[in-house]
């Protein structure tokens, strides 16, 4: 067995983690032979003593006896004190309390059985890799009371898995609802928990009456009290009919989505049609508009948390490779002392999947600009609180991710709110993003019902944004959404339309997708094409905080607009070429220099990184050619012998209508060995390899999901964010996924020399 | 007879909070950064291991306790009513830790000096470690807690200590 210094394996055996017996005695073997190995093992060793001499010397919180008793005696007085907790809310003694429900079918699989209550909130924080418990676990209820003064109450439905369904014998459970469709009855946790009144208007019912519930339902009224009591709503909030609920495919349990793929996903997805190798005699020109997206590498990666493989045209890979943060250098010169908006980065590596094949990395790295230098923020928030957004990963994540960002903005910024539903309307007229009290009431407030009006709620906010208009700054409309725009004003010709005149007029238009089921990339995407914005998906809190903190600056501000690349290859030195991804940013060869003719942004701190996989003029290939041009050969044809191709970029500078142009020229010498090459350009190869092998495509040569994974593993550097090794668990679980690749035995890892 | 069976649970119930009342309290503070909002939690925590029948967690306890308190934990975080900031509440930390006997020496220095180090890391890293070197589990202990695959975890804690020997090498240790 090869190991490398950087395999995990290596740590595990070096902790005594390594189970298997026989992976045991092979790494036992490999770092006998090895000094190297045996040097890495002592040292994760004395690491060890460090950390547990260090983590051992960390304070713990002091717990007086009387502290200890009290956890030592959950049932005499802490219980007591819940309860007393209870009872100290007023009850309502006519409560006819009318239980609209919409049913989840619940999920078989959570072999995670004690804390099902817990789970009913999103809280995967940083642990992208935890399956999506939120759908299958919860579904919202509205309760409609019959005293007005009251509004509605949100109930929980607590799902647990099948192995808990002995009732406790303390508490008896009150059966309420039985559903149709699922084998699960569903019962009241209390009779007295769902005949009182609570301030904030939380029942929770569980299917199994468990004092979790009182314990639950104690601490989110604790929590509401605390923070503040919202004046009662006049107006009963209408529940929608049941029928429209059972339609939400959002609340479909995830793993459904298998199951019944064709009536239930209704997901919608451009075709993405992998583009082929082409000769420079036929092309000799390639053209393309950047793309800072990242959604689809989240959207790929719920889909492989759902354990299902996602489908070919979620694949845009130059999305996936864009994802990952690189250390490739950005300007050091600021914009003010006219640096300039981006560097160019170029390398040039073997191939990962073809060893006669070579990869040109072109990366442009945005200048870093200090959060204190960005400029004025005019934000318009466009919420969709449809049916369909009543949902733990939807509404509730958007609130936190819009809580994240205001909480980094100060005065010089202006929030507003415009929701949208069955009709549209402004839920925080523009405010100073300092009046954060304001703001934070105003999303408190929010909750979803009713279908999607997602026309009306444009022009709402973009007829707010105008009216706040920042001259100089960053004018914005952030529409966070299911992409369910299923009333009025569906035609996405019409809205992409709209959001291309604003976007002329300075206003440019960010997407946060959210959610699942019936998503709808395609038209998202357009839409923030149009709309000169970015598009993110959010799947979780972590990736919440990925893009409002980390990519923060770059997702909002842009520093160069209209960034349009054209390569120009040479014949006498490339057979022929391939772009990875880029699809639907690929631009007709004369656009490059139409100033007119839009492309892609660059925000500060943004990484683009195109992939272009070449076959050398040495390698015989099948490529359709075509004789030599007799006419045009000559005129400027020059004898440029080392050189591969010609980069240009066009870009102009955010408020500029006249384009700039940089040129690069990329020498056949700087060919480094994919091992040599630095491990932002084998970790973006690998990514794109990845993509690649998702989508199935023929050009990958039958790279396995072992290799990829190897390579990825050897290729993780410093990840900040931690991002880059979550991904080698994606490229695993992928695996794991594919029927055709079973996992592999425990020996080789693509480093297949035994 | 009844009151048998309550005390022998009682018995079991002390032993199990005598055990791991503390490493519980220290774990959710280091989520909470907030020592009295951790008692809490980790009340809530024996609160609950009291209403579980016995037999869904006989065997796998610290796991249990571990993945309940960090649940409860991150709910609680999540809800925002205690979550301060990381300075701030490090700060706290360090104020409230009692000037222990006049030994302050190199090594607690250097004790010190990896933790802060360890406060770098991302946060999913720190937990892993956290788990694995203050709490003694294993990988599948952690993966459990954590709810992360086993694999997950050996990726979390490879990367982590091979960015704090490289911190290490880089402080000039």
């Amino acid at each position: 067995m090869k190991l490398l210094p950087e395999d995990p394996r290596l740590t595990a055996y070096a902790l005594g983690e390594i189970e298997d017996q026989q992976e045991r005695s092979a790494i036992k073997s490999a770092v006998a032979q090895s000094t190297e190995l045996q040097q890495a093992v002592a040292a994760i060793r004395d690491m060890r003593e460090l950390l547990t001499k260090g983590l051992a010397a960390e304070p713990i919180p002091e717990l007086s006896e009387f502290e200890k008793a009290r956890m030592g005696e959950p049932t005499e007085s802490s219980q007591r004190s819940v309860v007393s907790r209870l009872l100290s809310w007023p009850l309502l003694s006519s409560v006819a309390a009318v239980l609209i429900i919409a049913f989840v079918v619940l999920p078989q699989r959570s072999a995670i059985k004690e804390d099902f209550a817990y789970q009913a909130e999103p809280r995967k924080e940083d642990f992208a890799d935890q399956k999506l418990p939120i759908e299958s676990l919860i579904s919202k209820f509205q309760i409609a009371e019959g005293n007005p003064a009251h509004d509605e109450i949100h109930a929980e439905l607590i799902e647990s898995s099948p192995f808990q369904s002995i009732a406790r014998p303390d508490v008896k459970p009150n059966e309420l609802v039985e559903s149709a469709r699922s084998v699960t009855t569903l019962r009241v946790a209390e009779k007295q928990m769902a005949s009182r009144v609570i301030p904030r208007k939380r029942v929770i019912i569980a299917k199994e009456a468990d004092s979790d519930v009182l314990l639950e339902s104690a601490y989110s009224m604790d929590f509401s009290a605390s923070v503040k009591l919202a004046p009662p709503k006049p107006k009963a909030y209408a529940p929608a009919p049941p029928a429209m609920m059972l339609a939400d495919h959002g609340m479909r349990a995830p793993n459904q989505a298998r199951e019944l793929p064709a009536t239930f996903n209704t997901e919608k997805y451009a075709p993405i049609e992998e583009s082929g190798f082409r000769s420079p005699l036929v092309a000799a020109l390639s053209t393309f508009s950047i793309d800072v997206d990242t959604a689809s590498y989240a959207n790929v990666r719920r889909f492989l948390n759902q354990e299902q493989l996602p489908p070919a045209d979620a694949l845009r890979i130059e999305e996936m490779i864009n994802y990952f943060p690189y250390a490739d250098a950005a300007p050091t010169k600021s914009l003010d002392e006219g640096g300039a908006p981006f560097a160019v980065h170029m390398a040039q590596t073997i191939a990962p999947w073809n060893k006669s094949h070579h990869l040109l990395r072109v990366a442009l790295k945005g200048y870093e600009m200090p959060w204190e230098e960005r400029p004025s923020s005019n934000l318009v928030f466009l919420l969709d609180v449809s049916g369909s957004m009543n949902n733990a990963n939807k509404l509730p994540l958007v609130k936190e991710a819009m809580d994240l960002l205001v909480r980094r903005l100060d005065g010089r910024d202006r929030v507003a709110v415009v929701v949208y539903a069955g009709a549209s309307g402004l839920a925080l007229p523009s405010t100073t993003a300092n009046n954060y009290d304001t703001i934070q009431h105003a999303m408190d407030k929010l909750k979803a019902g009713g279908s999607t009006n997602g026309g009306e709620g444009i022009q709402l906010a973009y007829k707010v944004a105008r009216e706040h208009f920042i001259e100089g700054g960053n004018n914005r409309v952030i529409l966070c959404t299911d992409g369910d725009f299923n009333v009025g004003q569906t035609n996405s010709g019409d809205l992409t339309d709209i959001a291309e005149a604003a976007a002329d007029e300075g206003i440019s238009l960010t997407i946060l997708g959210f959610g699942m089921g019936n998503y709808k990339d395609d038209l998202l995407e357009a839409l923030s094409n149009k709309g000169k914005g970015s598009y993110a998906y959010v799947d979780s809190s972590a990736e919440a905080r990925k893009v409002f903190l980390e990519d923060l600056t770059g997702n909002l501000f842009k520093i160069a607009k209209d960034v349009k690349i054209q390569v120009e290859f040479n014949p006498a030195q490339v057979n022929s070429y391939r772009l990875i991804g880029y699809e639907n940013r690929r631009l007709k060869a004369e656009d490059f220099n139409n100033d007119k003719k839009k492309a892609g942004d660059i925000g500060p701190g943004h990484t683009v990184v195109a992939l272009y996989e070449i076959i050398p003029a040495t390698v015989d290939s099948d490529v359709p050619s075509v004789d030599a041009l007799r006419y045009q050969q000559s005129v400027e044809a020059k004898s440029a012998p080392g050189e591969v191709a010609t980069v240009k970029l066009r870009y102009k500078q955010p408020d500029a209508d006249v384009s700039q142009l940089i040129t690069r020229t990329v020498n056949s010498d700087e060919l480094v060995r994919f091992d040599a090459t630095h491990e932002d350009v084998r970790f973006s190869a690998i990514v794109a390899a990845f993509g690649m092998r998702l989508a199935g495509s023929e050009h990958l040569n039958g790279l396995s999901y072992d290799a990829i994974e190897s390579i990825a593993a050897s290729s993780l550097g410093i990840d900040p964010g931690g991002h880059r090794s979550e991904f080698v668990g994606l490229v695993r679980r992928a695996r794991e996924l594919s029927p055709a690749e079973a996992p592999m035995p425990v020996q080789s890892h693509g480093t297949s020399e035994e | 007879m009844k009151d048998e069976q309550r005390s022998f649970e009682s018995n079991w119930m002390r032993s199990i909070v005598d055990a791991h009342a503390a490493d519980l309290t220290r774990y959710a503070a280091s989520i909470l950064y907030d020592a009295d909002g951790a008692k809490d939690v980790v009340q809530d925590v024996f609160l609950r291991l009291w209403q579980e029948p016995r037999a869904n967690v006989e065997g796998h306890v610290l796991p249990w306790l571990f993945r309940v308190c960090r649940n409860r934990a991150l709910d609680v975080r999540r809800k925002g009513g205690r979550m301060k900031r990381l300075d701030e509440a490090s700060a706290a930390r360090a104020a409230t830790d009692a000037p222990g006997p006049e030994t302050v020496t190199e090594q607690q220095d250097s004790h010190a000096q990896i933790l802060q180090m360890m406060q770098a890391l991302p946060e999913n890293q720190q937990e892993v470690v956290r788990l694995k070197f203050q709490n003694g589990m294993s990988y599948k202990e952690i993966a459990s807690v954590t709810e992360l695959t086993v694999t997950n975890v050996g990726f979390l804690l490879h990367t982590a200590i091979n960015t704090l020997r490289a911190r290490i090498v880089a402080s000039g240790e």
